[in-house]
């Protein structure tokens, strides 16, 4: 396998910076989400309150008394989710392979994505960027060769920061890990691994597979492959693709439909490629295309083509030749798209008495 | 509000009579759309209608003495709702749906409800289509009153289901006395001043007068300067670009609006009407084919259109100004 | 205008009008409340642009010099609860403020003019009845709850009241279930009325009406409804709009009815409605004799199962519900025991109580 690339997102105090950004008065302050009252436990906390040594799963009441003003709201996790579909959809912007952890956090494989010349250093910070100008929160982010380096990698900087591990760094930058840092490490393993004289992945080197694997089980095997910097786990998107498609915006208008036409050539082979590259073998259910006229007005047409082959150009054309109808317009961007059948599991329908 | 105190604009009094008679003959449509130059005076004309409609006793004007003028005079009216850009350059689709809420439930006070989008041209897509589903289902007691800045789209099916009311721009002279009028024991009643003004404002007297009043007569000819030194060459682009930003998108593609119809016009032998930029408009015109400048008129507009598409201001100005960058003959340009 | 007053006296409808007024308001005027002093009454008269609420005093009060001013209503009403029990209040107009003055104390408020304020006044009158206050509200309770909420279909956004030559009725739906409720009362009317009461309208009668015998005149008018109720005259608009045919989608012919205790079933709904998706909160009921079963899950394939008897002989029948809109028709039925009829998983339930056939519910399903 060529060198992948992915990157690792995670939003700062989530929570606690959602609450920040609805309520500016909250910026000031030691905060803290979770429930309030003797049993509350701590959700999230600024870095305010983090400054305190608040953090999160402290029980409320440890949390008051390190941090006597702060400020406790109660979670609202239909708005977070609400954030939490923007955040996504910005990180699905950028490739279609986004695994989300949580609400708060995702893997992204950006291996195929073109934008920036494919410098994923460059889309991470777009991203970030993207994030915090339309969504109003920060995100840091950790671009490496696997998951396990780039969940690591977000974490350096972190708040509102950025970490790439570039591959032929990846080695050195391994060896510094403290085993804390390791995925499935807690108090238990690090204490054991102390007791082997194991406080670095530099140590853990040392360690044969066998005697790991030996001491830990399945866990020992993980950190063999961990401490080499070793994580050959892909990205794994949850959501079934629901459509691919190719666009392009052109930096001439394009005058007429004839000109539409002969444009149409090109997408239909782009379309081909992506189509193969993303490796989808199921039945297409529609195919699409979508026009932005010069003054900015986009329109789409689709149509149900249950095919099972490449879709052809002449198979776009009616859509095209409906689409433009006698406009006579200049188009400034065409796309064309195919869309799958998308039968998630617990897709409810509400039924309605008037129709 | 007595008609003597505030009477109607000069160049709207056979536009007003014309809607008037509409009323009397009961053919007064249930939306209007007026058109006319932005700082013209279309709002001032929505809001006399507006208030002309509601009072108990109207004359050729609204009475100024009934319940209703009382309230309009004291802008609480609760039966008219105005509908224009909140906290940004678009009129976006909440606005709409909490005036079709306004517009579907009984008047409170008056006998009919009256809403005003001020300007339709500035509703996002889906501002627009939440507001056609409006005007396709008309109550019977509702008045819609659209502004339009001329020459500005809006979406063609929410113009079709309107009429159309284009409101004239003034004469020259009737504006220069207006708006002596209006600035009468002020500064800057220079006549060159205020022909200047009125020139850059296209005609429009009330944008002529905000022009004078807003000190924005000094930023455009900055503005000019800039474009002028850009043009030679003698500043790079971000310099030529700060003055423009300065004053806004919104302000730059009027000025620069203006400085391409004057461009168009000497290219077929007329008259500009920005004297200050007429030297540098009479040279683009002499080395440039009227399709060219065309071009750079078309490419203004389709900034303005692009305006309710949050476009960044800094880039697209820049844009702007190279596209005036290209109607330089080459050596110029190349020597810069 | 000057007059004096007893606190409670003018406290008691200030607060009920600063409740009707809204703390934004576009136009300053609205923050106000509208002070009409005749000789020997003063009207109060507070409004949210869609709702008007007008209070008279008679007692506990003396008037100087008659008047009409309009006054901010909430520092009013604040100034007014601090000042001790018992206590004259002196309200005196001069210039363009009102001097507020009890005892030692003395405040200054800036006023707008009478003339400024958007008082609703009478319209054509076209019908009008009377009933108790609790009757009254027994009916808004028993279906407000099913309106829509900034429905595009803009009439959904109200609570319907319909006038019979016998009954008075409610119906409220947001298109996914339906609330009617009906109240037997000889009204004289010869035709059968409509009007749209907008959500807030609605809500904010409700508060006003008492649980008493205590009546209200109900005014049926063109462009408003009036409910003049003790001291109170509230008006709110409608909305103008045709209201659906409620009776056709008001199922007949359900073949398969069950009987079940209603805290019971509530309290099932409510347990397995834990693990259903958050947001579009399906349940399934599994109907078999004298057994209903109740199943959820969620995204994260957590599940809930919970059944609970029930009176029930008949085929077995499957169908998904938004357990949410079961849950509030169990909550506005106050009997004992509820009928439940379904037909097929595609077609809507009919929910009623047992011995009070008064009010009836539609719910539609959902699918699974």
């Amino acid at each position: 396998m060529s060198q992948r690339k992915i990157i690792h997102c995670d939003c700062d105090c989530f929570y606690a910076a959602v609450e920040m950004r609805d309520d500016p008065s909250l910026r000031e302050v030691a905060l803290a989400v979770g429930g309030d009252g003797g049993r509350g436990v701590v959700a999230t906390c600024n870095y305010a309150a983090r400054a305190y040594g608040v953090r999160s799963a402290m029980t409320m009441s440890e949390a008051h008394r390190l941090c006597p003003d702060l400020v406790v709201v109660p979670p609202d996790m239909a708005r977070y989710r609400q954030v939490s579909r923007q955040v996504m959809g910005i990180f699905r912007d950028y490739t279609p392979l986004v695994e989300p952890l949580s609400v708060d956090e995702a893997f992204l494989d950006v291996s195929e994505t073109e934008l920036f010349q494919g410098s994923a250093t460059l889309i991470a910070r777009d991203i970030r960027r993207r994030v915090r100008e339309e969504v109003g929160i920060t995100v840091s982010a950790g671009v490496a060769g696997n998951k396990f380096l780039a969940k690591v990698a977000s974490d350096w900087n972190k708040p509102d920061g950025l970490f790439v591990v570039l591959p032929e760094a990846a080695d050195d930058f391994v060896r510094a890990l403290p085993i804390e840092r390791l995925f499935g490490v807690g108090k238990v393993t690090a204490n054991r691994l102390h007791e082997l004289g194991v406080s670095t992945c530099n140590d853990l080197q040392a360690w044969s597979r066998e005697q790991l694997a030996e001491r830990f089980g399945r866990l020992g095997l993980r950190l063999y492959e961990m401490s080499r910097g070793i994580d050959p786990r892909p990205v794994v998107v949850s959501r079934p693709t629901k459509s691919i498609s190719v666009e392009r915006t052109y930096g001439r208008d394009l005058p007429t439909l004839a000109a539409c036409e002969a444009a149409l050539d090109e997408l239909v082979t782009d379309l081909a490629l992506r189509l193969k590259r993303k490796g989808e073998n199921k039945p297409m259910h529609k195919l699409f295309v979508k026009l932005r006229f010069s003054d900015f007005s986009t329109h789409t047409q689709e149509r149900i083509r249950n095919l099972t082959v490449l879709p052809q150009r002449e198979d776009f054309l009616p859509l095209l030749r409906e689409l433009y109808g006698d406009a006579r317009r200049p188009v400034r961007l065409l796309g064309l798209g195919v869309r799958y059948r998308v039968d998630e599991p617990g897709e409810a329908v509400q039924l309605r008495l008037f129709d | 509000m007595p008609a003597t105190e505030n009477p109607i604009l000069p160049w709207h009094e056979s536009s007003w009579l014309r809607v008037v008679e509409w009323s009397r003959l009961d053919r007064l449509p249930h939306a209007l759309l007026l058109s006319a130059v932005r700082g013209s005076g279309k709002r001032d004309f929505a809001e006399r209608l507006a208030t002309w409609l509601l009072c108990s006793n109207p004359g050729d004007v609204a009475c100024g003495e009934c319940k209703h003028c009382r309230l309009r005079a004291a802008g609480a009216h609760p039966d008219i709702q105005v509908c224009t850009p909140a906290d940004s350059r678009v009129i976006k689709v909440d606005q709409v749906r909490a005036l079709t809420e306004f517009l579907v439930q009984s008047p409170q006070v008056a006998a009919r409800k009256i809403a005003i989008v001020d300007t339709a041209d500035q509703l996002n897509m889906n501002a627009a289509n939440a507001l056609l589903k409006t005007l396709e289902e008309p109550a019977t007691d509702v008045n819609l009153l659209l502004l339009q800045h001329a020459g500005q789209r809006i979406l063609p099916t929410l113009r079709s289901r309107c009429q159309v009311l284009s409101l004239p721009t003034p004469p020259i002279d009737t504006a220069r006395d207006w708006l002596l009028s209006r600035l009468e024991g002020e500064e800057g009643r220079d006549p060159e001043l205020l022909d200047h003004a009125l020139a850059l404002a296209g005609g429009a007297p009330l944008a002529a007068q905000a022009l004078i009043h807003d000190g924005h007569l000094a930023a455009a000819e900055q503005c000019l300067s800039a474009l002028r030194q850009y043009l030679k060459g003698q500043v790079v682009l971000s310099d030529a670009v700060a003055p423009f930003l300065k004053e806004g998108l919104a302000s730059t593609l009027v000025f620069m609006g203006r400085w391409a119809q004057d461009l168009a016009r000497l290219g077929a032998g007329g008259h500009g009407e920005d004297h200050q930029a007429h030297d540098m408009l009479s040279y683009l015109a002499q080395h440039n084919h009227p399709a060219e400048v065309h071009h750079l008129y078309a490419r203004i507009q389709e900034a303005r259109a692009g305006m309710t598409y949050n476009l960044n201001p800094e880039l697209e100005i820049g844009q702007l100004l190279m596209a005036w960058r290209k109607l330089m003959p080459r050596k110029q340009a190349r020597a810069s | 205008m000057k007059l004096t007053i007893t606190r409670e006296a003018l406290l008691t409808p200030l607060q009920a009008i600063a409740g009707v007024v809204e703390r934004k308001q576009t136009m300053p005027v609205l923050s106000n409340v509208l002070f009409v002093a005749e000789p020997d009454s003063l009207t109060l008269t507070g409004t949210n642009m869609e709702v008007e609420l007008v209070a008279h005093v008679n007692e506990g009060l003396a008037v100087e010099s008659p008047g009409r001013i309009t006054i901010p209503a909430r520092k009013l009403s604040d100034i007014c609860r601090s000042l001790g029990e018992g206590t004259q209040v002196e309200l005196a107009l001069q210039g363009d403020q009102v001097h507020v003055r009890s005892g030692a104390s003395h405040f200054t408020l800036s006023t707008l003019p009478a003339e400024h304020f958007p008082n609703v006044e009478e319209d054509a009158e076209s019908f009008r009845l009377e009933l108790a206050q609790a009757d009254l509200r027994n009916l808004l309770e028993a279906t407000s709850f099913a309106m829509a909420q900034q429905d595009v279909r803009y009439y959904l956004n109200g609570l319907m009241l319909e006038v019979g030559s016998n009954y008075l009725r409610a119906v409220a739906t947001d298109g996914h279930r339906l609330a009617m409720s009906t109240l037997a009362v000889v009204t004289g009317s010869e035709e059968v009325r409509q009007l749209i009461l907008p959500r807030k309208g609605t809500l904010e009668l409700i508060r006003l009406l008492a649980d008493a015998d205590t009546s209200v005149m109900l005014v049926f008018g063109d462009n408003h409804l009036r409910a003049t109720l003790g001291a109170y005259t509230f008006t709110s608009k409608l909305i103008e709009g045709k209201f659906p045919d409620y009776n056709r989608v008001i199922p007949r012919g359900g073949d398969k009815t069950f009987i079940a205790d209603r805290q019971s079933l509530k309290a099932t709904l409510q347990r397995a409605g834990i693990l259903s998706h958050e947001n579009i909160r399906g349940v399934r009921l599994q109907l078999q004799t004298n057994e209903l079963g109740v199943f959820a899950n969620n995204p994260d394939q957590e599940q809930a199962e919970d059944s609970l008897p029930v009176d029930y002989v008949g085929e077995s029948l499957q169908i998904g519900f938004n357990v949410g809109y079961l849950i509030d028709v169990l909550n506005a039925l106050e009997g004992n025991n509820v009928r439940m009829t379904l037909s097929n998983a595609n077609s809507s339930g009919l929910i009623e109580d047992v011995d009070n056939g008064n009010s009836v519910y539609v719910v539609m399903p959902m699918r699974l």
